[in-house]
């Protein structure tokens, strides 16, 4: 038997679309086991990348797929969100500027901080005119 | 994704949310959250002990809020947020924009000394 478990999602580019990531994604970790804290990084790091993707890989054709793909490894949850967008890293985005106060505060611009933040590891390749971004969650907490 | 809001005295208007604020439920409530806040009482309470998930989209809301309601001279605080979701309001700077309280006599202490424009 594996130790590895491996579950794919193809979605329309469409922000309605992460209410069907969200029900997917919770049953898979539910049925993993993965522990919540780890599940909860899971599962920010996707809807920021794939809320990213919706929004500025190809926002001018909303029939484009983007593909999800998860698996379950003994020591982490690695997430692979493939897109067929214009080629577009988003690790390379400028970094994000900390505000002092409210007033100069980005109402927005947090995404890929986030997910630089709560990924453990993290990489981007162009692969056949698809990006592809991975993203390692270690699991801390497991028992 | 639910809200709920309470006139907590003349001043402070507590709105709780209850779900998730991601992509669904920060539409869900968006508009209600906007309204409400926009008006006075500028002292606004965000109880976020039900609040189980928390991504970019709903911290847009919270901010933009926020910003609206400093511009008026009021003030927003957040309640009691789970680790996670503290943990995204930290690692995102919001934290030190959105002042955090567990302890709502503190947070309504901090709202009382606010004097509205």
């Amino acid at each position: 038997m594996s130790a590895e478990t491996h579950d794919t999602l193809v979605i329309e580019s469409r922000l309605d679309e992460l209410g069907r990531v969200e029900r997917w994604l919770a049953g898979l970790l539910e049925g993993w086991k993965v522990p919540p804290e780890t599940g909860f990084a899971v599962d920010l790091v996707i809807n920021e990348a794939v809320t990213n993707v919706i929004g500025y890989a190809h926002p001018e054709d909303m029939t484009r797929k983007t593909r999800i793909s998860l698996t379950d490894r003994p020591d982490a949850v690695v997430v692979e969100i493939l897109d067929s967008g214009a080629a577009y890293n988003p690790l390379e985005a400028p970094a994000m500027v900390e505000a002092r106060d409210l007033e100069e505060a980005s109402i927005g611009g947090r995404g890929i901080h986030l997910i630089k933040s709560f990924a453990d590891d993290y990489s981007y390749s162009r692969v056949s005119g698809h990006n592809r971004l991975t993203l390692a969650i270690h699991k801390k907490g497991r028992p | 994704m639910r809200l709920e809001s309470e006139l907590l005295d003349d001043r402070i208007l507590k709105i709780v949310l209850d779900g998730r604020l991601d992509v669904e439920g920060t539409q869900a409530i968006d508009m209600q959250f906007t309204a409400l806040t926009a008006t006075k009482p500028a002292a606004i309470l965000v109880d976020m002990s039900e609040v189980s998930f928390l991504a970019s989209i709903g911290m847009r809301t919270l901010l933009s809020c926020a910003k609206a309601a400093s511009k008026r001279g009021g003030k927003m605080v957040l309640l009691n947020p789970r680790p996670m979701v503290k943990a995204v309001l930290d690692r995102s700077g919001v934290a030190t924009l959105i002042p955090i309280y567990d302890d709502p006599d503190a947070a309504t202490a901090a709202l009382r000394e606010i004097h509205p424009v």
